[in-house]
């Protein structure tokens, strides 16, 4: 039984603007997590980086230690490279283009790579970076993120059974482009 | 080439988190912004019928009284002013009717009680810790189905013949007893989707890496468990390649009711088997509409052209409900598949000519099917739902929606309508790159009647949206780390502990939440 703990009142909640110092310390690992998951552009890093640092501002919110407050964060980003993409994946439609790949056949899988090797992370960012909006979406929110796939549907609008078949052209053609880029290592 | 679904990807898990440091000038800028930047007051009252949040009034710059080179300078000065200043003035005044924080306040219908009393705080239980990722399937029977990620070290062999260790991630889906958190079973490496239960068999699809067709792909599996053992009972390959070499281009739904398991392809076959056995007990053919052809080609440069459909299905008591993209209404009868009735629904349609598509997923609910179509609005497709009598055919109400929605129902019949709109800032912030933001507003309903319980102010969605009910409360999200219930009075119960990771499934008063450290519990008074 929920306790009856508070009393309405009117709120004022402290700014985060109030501790900025804490949110400039985030700026590379907000900027970080986009980076990678746009295809390297650095102009729409910046743009989706400012937009979460804003919103997290006009919230008013202030969370009570580092950690939640990149949890925070982190949830708003997510939710900004979901808008950005599903506004990608509009402007092709509307402007008539395929929005989905030739199937490309069964591809073979990706190597085991040493992700450590940031030429080999730049390679996989440049990769991506060469798939359609919505396969980058999927590839991004499923694997980068770790998202399950009722969220992954719930963020592209598309049934479960959809997402499936989708994730599952999404990782054809990442293999492909992988593979036309540095070769079948296996 | 044998090889997982999707092993391959996620070694991608957790490698892409570096920080990595921007240019000093961008630096400089968000330094300069931030500064700039307020917060947004929030308020909340005991009210329920609170206005929603007012601009703050607009200062008015004086007129002055110069000559036409003052005049055209002070323009000038005024408008760059204006861009330079995009930045810093107030959300309110740039980003749309609704700037503030998410409120959650509930607009309740005009003829609504006095206000009810103050927020309600709720708390939050551990149910399940799960640190690698939990991803909560439903809860069926009394019995909570999770899909969740172990990490251990494998062992290969290298190439000079030492052993290598390599971290991997597999998926496990996890059964427990609901009321004591007791494992009931587990089974590794298993990744499935749509999983429905009757009789206490679990019944799902899976794509089966480890069974490949003669062209190499993947077979398309239905497969059933025991939901309190977790032992396989049966499962079979479905559908057929067609045309193209990617199995994946099968579509079909998959219904439970009673001892069956229904298959209905897209193509207008249903198939019906025993849920025990899975053997076939009857099939038959319906409509499934005109379609749409679409063309592929292969990296062979191989052609082919596919018809895709659009069908939805539901269980509605001892009937198969099938509706096609061209509003036929297919009823069967679940023992036999018999033809029970069949009704053209596009002459019941209300959207005056500005139908666009039928969405993909009906809903049952006691006293007929939900069924939701697409129409254009006046800014945005808007939606429209009408709740259907699946023997009859009548319509008995229609409602329409700003956006596109989603739809949850309850078993007593209630349901939660959550509507996005995407809205478009101005002009100006448009300049900067910042085209719009989602939003979304929540309605609760009486579905048996059409008849609006409680709704929502327009808010702000920063966050995956999300909404349900159990009939005695109504729950949304308010804010990333906010889940805001409402019961029939519009009092507001607050969850405010959690950041929710996925949806979270509501079960007579009590919340299931998923959490990136695992499955909470939240119960409703």
């Amino acid at each position: 039984m929920g306790p009856l703990s508070s009393k309405a009142k009117t709120q004022k909640s402290p700014s985060v603007r109030d501790d900025a110092t804490a949110l400039m310390t985030a700026l590379p690992r907000l900027y970080g997590y986009f980076y990678p998951r746009v295809g390297g552009h650095k102009p729409l890093a910046e743009d989706l980086t400012q937009d979460t640092m804003l919103a997290a501002v006009r919230s008013g919110k202030s969370p009570t230690s580092p950690d939640e407050l990149m949890a925070w964060l982190f949830a708003i980003a997510r939710n900004k490279l979901i808008d950005h993409y599903r506004k990608q994946d509009r402007e092709k439609r509307n402007l008539g283009q395929r929005v989905e790949d030739d199937d490309l056949g069964v591809q073979p899988g990706l190597p085991d790579l040493d992700l450590e090797s940031l030429p080999l992370r730049e390679e996989v960012t440049a990769t991506l970076a060469e798939l359609n909006p919505r396969y980058q979406a999927a590839i991004v929110l499923r694997y980068f993120d770790g998202c399950d796939v009722s969220t992954v549907a719930q963020a592209l609008f598309l049934s479960e059974s959809a997402t499936q078949s989708l994730l599952a052209r999404a990782r054809n053609t990442f293999r492909s482009v992988w593979i036309a880029r540095n070769g079948d290592a296996r | 080439m044998n090889h997982d679904t999707d092993h391959d990807f996620h070694q991608f898990r957790g490698t892409f988190d570096s920080a990595i440091t921007p240019d000093a000038e961008f630096k400089a800028k968000m330094e300069k912004l931030l500064k700039a930047e307020k917060p947004v007051v929030t308020e909340r009252t005991s009210s329920v019928l609170a206005s929603p949040p007012k601009r703050p009034s607009e200062s008015i710059m004086p007129a002055r009284r110069s000559s036409p080179l003052m005049i055209a300078a002070a323009v000038l000065t005024v408008f760059a002013v204006v861009v330079a200043s995009v930045w810093v003035l107030s959300g309110d005044m740039l980003e749309g009717e609704y700037a503030s924080a998410p409120s959650g306040i509930a607009t309740m219908p005009a003829d609504a009680p006095e206000t009810p009393g103050p927020d309600v705080q709720l708390t939050a239980n551990s149910f399940h810790s799960a640190p690698d990722g939990i991803y909560l399937q439903g809860i069926y029977d009394g019995v909570v189905i999770t899909q969740q990620w172990r990490e251990h070290v494998s062992e290969k062999e290298s190439e000079g013949g030492s052993a290598v260790h390599s971290p991997e991630r597999t998926s496990v889906i996890v059964a427990q007893d609901q009321a004591t958190g007791e494992v009931l079973w587990e089974l590794d490496q298993l990744d499935f989707s749509s999983p429905r239960v009757s009789n206490s068999v679990l019944v799902a699809t899976r794509l089966n890496w480890n069974d490949l067709d003669s062209q190499g792909n993947p077979k398309l599996e239905v497969l059933a468990l025991n939901l309190k053992t977790g032992e396989v009972l049966w499962s079979i390959p479905v559908g057929d390649v067609g045309p193209g070499p990617v199995v994946q281009t099968v579509r079909f739904d998959l219904e439970v009711a009673a001892n069956r398991v229904f298959i209905v392809y897209h193509s207008g076959t249903v198939q019906a088997l025993d849920i025990t056995s899975g053997e076939e007990v009857w099939e038959t053919e319906f409509d499934p509409g005109d379609g749409e052809i679409l063309q592929f080609r292969d990296s062979n440069d191989q052609e082919w052209q596919e018809t895709r459909y659009n069908v939805a299905t539901a269980i509605w008591n001892d009937l198969l409900a099938i509706v096609s993209g061209n509003y036929i209404l297919a009823t069967l009868d679940i023992e036999t598949g018999e033809l029970r009735a069949s009704h053209n629904l596009s002459e019941s349609e209300p959207h005056d000519g500005r139908l666009m598509m039928l969405e993909m997923e009906i809903q049952p609910i006691p006293t007929g099917i939900l069924l939701t179509s697409l129409v254009s609005g006046s800014d945005t497709p808007n939606s429209v739902v009408q709740l259907v009598d699946p023997v009859t055919g009548e319509v008995q109400w229609t409602h329409e929606f700003e956006g596109t929605i989603d739809l949850h129902v309850a078993e007593n019949g209630a349901i939660t309508v959550n509507s996005h709109i995407w809205k478009l800032n101005s002009w100006l912030l448009q300049l900067f790159g910042q085209s719009g933001y989602s939003t979304h507003q929540l309605f609760w309903m009486d579905g048996k009647t059409g008849v609006e319980i409680l709704q929502t102010e327009r808010s702000r969605s920063d966050w995956m949206p999300f909404a349900m009910t159990d009939g005695t409360y109504a729950c949304t999200r308010s804010d990333i780390s906010e889940i805001v219930c409402f019961d029939r009075s519009g009092t507001r119960y607050l969850m405010q502990e959690l950041i929710p990771t996925g949806i979270p499934v509501m079960v007579k008063g009590v919340l299931y939440v998923p959490t990136a450290d695992g499955l909470y519990k939240v119960q409703l008074p």
